[in-house]
C-alpha cells in the first residue's frame, strides 16, 4: 500500500465529433501515455452538453490500449447532468485498476457515433505510480 | 468588509486498495497512524468484490484510536456485488465524519459492524483525504 500517492485530475471538454473520432487519430487522448508510468483511474464523472447523449451506447474513458475504465450509457447523459461512478447507467469496469505500464486515457463511444451532445465534459482523477 | 481567510490548498490524496473478507472482519489498518499528521477524509467508495454484503449491518472507515470515530459508514444493502457504492449517491451511506479533521495521529481503518460480514471475498476502497502536519 503506498501511503499519501497524489490525486491528478484530467478535466476539459471534448466536441461530439472528437469523440466519435477514430481513436487512431488521437485526438481523443485526456491524459497523454507515458512511458514505464502506470495510472490508476479511482473516480471521474461525465456530463454531456447541448443536449442529451444519443445514438451511442455509452460513452467510454478507457485506456489508449481500449481497456474500458468507466463506461456512461447515454440514458445516464442527459443534458448538462453529471453522470459519476456510483451512479445507476454508470459502469466501472477498471476503477481502481492500474493500467498497463505506458497506457494513456482517453473517451470514446461504443457502437455507433454520438449524436444530439455537443460536447462531453470529463473531470477525471487518478493516481500515477512508476517511473520514480 | 472584512476579508475571508482561506487556508492554502492542501494536496488531496488517495487511499486504495483491496481488504480481504478476513482481514475486514478482523478490522485492517488501511492507513498507518502517523504522529503528528492529522488526515481529513473528503469523499470515498467502497465496493464488494466475489459477492454481496451481507449479515452485518455495515461496513465501516473508521480511525485507529482504541474508541474508533466512525467517518464514514456503508450498509450493506448498498455493497452489492461489484458496484461502487459512494459517499453522496446511495440511501445505504453514513458520512459521520466526512470532512471534519480526525484526532492527530490517527490513520484509517476498515471494518464491519454490526455482525459479522458474508458474502464478499473481499472489498475494494478508494478514500479521498487531505493531510495535515
Amino acid at each position: 500500500m503506498a501511503a499519501f500517492p497524489r490525486l491528478h485530475t484530467a478535466t476539459g471538454s471534448l466536441l461530439t465529433a472528437t469523440v466519435n473520432a477514430a481513436v487512431t487519430a488521437g485526438t481523443n487522448t485526456i491524459v497523454p501515455p507515458i512511458a514505464d508510468r502506470k495510472i490508476t483511474v479511482v473516480d471521474g464523472w461525465l456530463r454531456s452538453t447541448g443536449g442529451s447523449a444519443g445514438g451511442a451506447t455509452a460513452v467510454v474513458v478507457e485506456g489508449t490500449d481500449g481497456t474500458d475504465v468507466i463506461s456512461a450509457a447515454v440514458a445516464a447523459l442527459t443534458e448538462n447532468t453529471i453522470a459519476r461512478v456510483g451512479d445507476t447507467n454508470v459502469t466501472a469496469s477498471a476503477i481502481g485498476t492500474t493500467l498497463d505500464k505506458g497506457v494513456g486515457l482517453r473517451i470514446y463511444r461504443t457502437v455507433s457515433n454520438l449524436t444530439t451532445s455537443t460536447s462531453i465534459e470529463y473531470c477525471i482523477n487518478y493516481i500515477v505510480e512508476g517511473g520514480q | 468588509m472584512a476579508q475571508k481567510t482561506f487556508k492554502s490548498n492542501r494536496r488531496m490524496r488517495c487511499l486504495r486498495g483491496s481488504a480481504t473478507l478476513n482481514e475486514v472482519k478482523a478490522g485492517k489498518v488501511i492507513l498507518g497512524p502517523e504522529p503528528g499528521r492529522t488526515i481529513t477524509v473528503h469523499d470515498g467508495w467502497l465496493r464488494a468484490i466475489g459477492g454481496a454484503a451481507a449479515t452485518a449491518t455495515s461496513v465501516d472507515i473508521s480511525d485507529t484510536a482504541d474508541t474508533p470515530v466512525v467517518v464514514f459508514k456503508m450498509a450493506v444493502g448498498g455493497l452489492t456485488q461489484n458496484n461502487v457504492a459512494r459517499i453522496g449517491l446511495a440511501t445505504h451511506y453514513s458520512a459521520t465524519t466526512i470532512g471534519s479533521p480526525l484526532t492527530p495521529g490517527k490513520g484509517l481503518r476498515i471494518d464491519d459492524a454490526g455482525g459479522v460480514l458474508a458474502g464478499p471475498t473481499s472489498i475494494d476502497y478508494c478514500i479521498f483525504y487531505t493531510v495535515e502536519s
